[in-house]
């Protein structure tokens, strides 16, 4: 299931969004993020149903509403249908001749006054190992073919193996695969003929693949720096190419007992433009399952320790560490005193890491985002119970000094003492509820409650995550199997007070295709306590009331002093 | 006969709009009722020593808030370097009272039409000395909570975050 969320264009402070979501039976809909209720629904057939939901374009005003495109990749030929956000109607469609097995976004650019296009190449890739992928372009127009020409240079893109994921992978099966384009590629694009992509790097690891997780590219960045206690400065490494890849052991493989001391698995660093594995390290004991994530430069694995049979959680801090000197002349007044950061020449790192024990462990992670990134990042772990627990940064963070007394340094900038395991703060569960019954009914029937897509979207320096987080329901093959129908409007309540309570879907019984059969929820998140914006119960009676009282009292005490001063006057 | 003047009682004061509203006595000027009384120093003779002593009066004028100001540094010392809202209250009011006091010095240190060999100058260049001892000490007491910015990490905000050449996209 994939899902977007699209903002109101009346809305300034970011909190009304419509959620467009398709499902694996074949349904898009478009749902309201303030009570939940289905806005529209558009069935495609089970045969044609979309896989991926794409942003399309985006428009300025207000008359025009977005366009989304619903993406099916089948073997004999894609799809695309174009809909129109705010009413569901398709709009235009877009064949293509052959698979689409991968889907990049390229950037958005603007076609005409007001109108943001986002350009996606869509990759079939080739059957045979030695031939290179052919990349399509959405949209096949000029406009994008000469975008596509002027960052060509600059423009990779890497994919994944899904059998790395159980297997160890070898060279001419790579784990991971970058590719790039080169001169014949922007002379194809344009003269109009089929654009193909160069394999620039692949990268095979003797351990399966865990986890890859690799930096979201439009993720703002406020500072490129970290000041410590003592003034001095730490350059952090932003590159926004870095990704962080684990391997190891898979779940469910058999050791033997005599060689449970010599599993390990291993956190490489990464960078997805030119395959250079910056960093790797060794965590001794340690197997999947595995979950990780990297935002600006720290990024955080989850693995679980065969030797303590604990979740653990490591988080790794990337520097920069080329000698430098500051020159304040230089940062006020010189527009080059930034160098631009490259792939292919990458500096010198300094990786600081820890690892806690986590009592939350998590299927997958999330970080809180914001416009500007100003604000600390919370780090969303969807944990094994069906909760989402947000991670105070600081408890991860890998510079916890491992001593009880700190100097006034440490604590002046806000470190804790290290401690093995993270606390379970109760105050800082995103969710509310335990859907008991669901789960129980999804294990019985198969499919396990998984989550969609992050939905992140941000005010200013209020800091909101919008998680969907969605229960597919197969139908059951009998209704005997099926649980007492539970109540869908007691199920969630967020603890924030932003929550709402689903109504009854339209037509609430398990059939197939009819109804939507999501269970979803939406939390709005403030890991900054909301210090911009007043409280929902906030008593505006109190307000006036105070401010009229206050109004009356000064113009009776200016007329009471005008007259007492007359009299001494008169005196 | 004498003509005798015709009596009357003019009530045009300066300010004759304030006069139209309020309910005042006739004649009443706010200014005049808070007029000191000056003394006429045209009358009094000319004394050898009045120079001297005049000038004496003067450095005295200048030398005196020394004590005011080494009571307000000490009660700045006793706030204590850490942010809070009375130390920056306190701090503020540091550096902004010697400020003042030198720009109104010169209302202070006025220069006397009948002794025009007075120096007022110099009392007064020792007046913006005095006043500049403290804030220098507020300068240092900036500078012990960590206000003053000494260090790079101060202007590094400035800096713009390094943009990364090459976009590398993963597959949806």
């Amino acid at each position: 299931m994939k899902c977007l969320a699209f903002s109101h264009p009346r809305d300034s402070r970011g909190f009304r969004k419509l959620i467009v979501v398709a499902t694996e039976a074949g349904k898009v809909a478009a749902l309201h993020n303030g009570d939940g209720h289905i806005v529209w629904s558009r069935p495609f057939p089970r045969k044609l149903a979309p896989q991926q939901l794409l942003q399309w374009q985006l428009f300025h005003d207000l008359t025009h509403a977005p366009r989304v495109a619903a993406l099916h990749s089948g073997s004999s030929g894609s799809i695309l249908t174009v809909l129109d956000a705010h009413t569901g109607a398709a709009l235009e469609e877009v064949k293509l001749p052959g698979r689409v097995d991968k889907l990049v976004g390229i950037g958005t650019l603007s076609i005409s006054e007001g109108v943001e296009q986002s350009v996606y190449l869509a990759v079939e890739l080739p059957e045979t190992t030695g031939a290179t992928p052919r990349v399509t372009l959405l949209p096949d127009t000029p406009v994008a073919r000469d975008f596509f020409v002027a960052q060509q240079r600059s423009l990779f893109f890497w994919t994944e193996s899904a059998a790395a994921h159980t297997a160890p992978s070898t060279l001419e099966a790579p784990a991971l695969q970058g590719y790039g384009f080169d001169g014949t590629a922007a002379e194809a694009a344009l003269s109009g003929a089929p654009i193909h992509a160069v394999r620039t790097w692949s990268l095979a690891f003797p351990q399966p693949l865990l986890a890859v997780a690799a930096r979201d590219p439009k993720e703002p960045t406020h500072s490129s720096v970290k000041v410590l206690g003592d003034r001095s400065i730490k350059y952090r490494y932003l590159n926004l190419n870095t990704m962080v890849v684990v391997t190891g052991l898979a779940p469910g493989v058999w050791v033997d007992p005599d060689e449970q001391d010599s599993i390990q698995a291993t956190i490489h660093i990464v960078d997805s433009a030119s395959g250079h594995v910056l960093h790797h390290q060794l965590q001794p004991y340690a197997r999947g399952p595995a979950a990780a994530v990297i935002t600006d430069n720290m990024a955080a694995v989850q693995l679980w320790d065969a030797s303590a049979a604990r979740f653990a959680l490591t988080s790794l801090e990337l520097f920069d560490v080329t000698p430098r000197e500051f020159s304040v002349l230089d940062a006020l007044f010189n527009p080059n005193a930034t160098q631009p950061v490259t792939s292919f020449n990458p500096p010198p790192l300094e990786v600081i890491s820890a690892s806690f024990f986590t009592r939350t462990p998590a299927r997958s992670f999330g970080v809180t985002r914001t416009r500007a990134g100003i604000t600390s990042k919370q780090l969303l772990a969807r944990t094994i119970y069906d909760q989402v627990y947000a991670i105070d940064p600081r408890y991860i963070d890998p510079r916890r000094p491992k001593k009880t007394k700190l100097t006034a340094q440490e604590m002046e900038e806000r470190l804790l003492p290290y401690q093995d395991t993270l606390p379970v703060n109760s105050l800082s569960f995103v969710t509310y509820d335990k859907q008991q019954s669901l789960s129980t009914h999804c294990s019985i029937r198969g499919p396990s409650p998984r989550y969609s897509t992050w939905l992140r979207f941000s005010d200013g320096l209020h800091f909101h995550a919008c998680q969907v987080h969605a229960h597919r329901l197969r139908a059951p093959t009998s209704l005997s199997h099926v649980a007492a129908p539970f109540k869908w409007t007691t199920l969630h309540r967020c603890i924030s007070g932003h929550g709402f309570s689903l109504p009854g879907l339209p037509g609430c019984t398990y059939q197939r295709d009819s109804t939507l059969n999501l269970l979803m929820q939406y939390t709005r998140v403030s890991p900054a306590k909301g210090f911009d914006t007043l409280d929902d119960d906030f008593n505006y009676g109190l307000l006036l009331t105070a401010l009229l009282v206050l109004s009356t009292a000064s113009v009776v005490a200016h007329f009471y002093t005008k007259s007492t001063s007359l009299a001494a006057k008169w005196k | 006969m004498v003509a005798l003047k015709d009596w009357k009682m003019n009530f045009d004061t300066i300010m004759p709009e304030k006069q139209a509203r309020s309910l005042d006595p006739p004649a009443y000027d706010d200014r005049i009722a808070k007029e000191l009384v000056s003394s006429s120093s045209s009358t009094r003779k000319k004394d050898s020593g009045m120079l001297a002593r005049k000038q004496q009066a003067l450095y005295s004028r200048a030398t005196g808030p020394i004590k005011n100001i080494a009571v307000m540094c000490f009660m700045a010392w006793m706030t204590g370097n850490s942010i809070q809202i009375f130390s920056i209250i306190m701090t503020f009011s540091l550096l902004a009272q010697p400020f003042s006091a030198i720009l109104s010095s010169g209302q202070m240190f006025q220069k006397e039409p009948e002794w025009p060999q007075l120096d007022v100058l110099l009392p007064r260049l020792l007046f913006c000395l005095v006043q500049g001892a403290q804030i220098v000490f507020g300068l240092y007491k900036l500078n012990n909570m960590g206000l003053l910015p000494v260090y790079p990490s101060d202007w590094i905000s400035s800096m713009k975050v390094p943009e990364t050449l090459e976009h590398s996209y993963p597959s949806l």
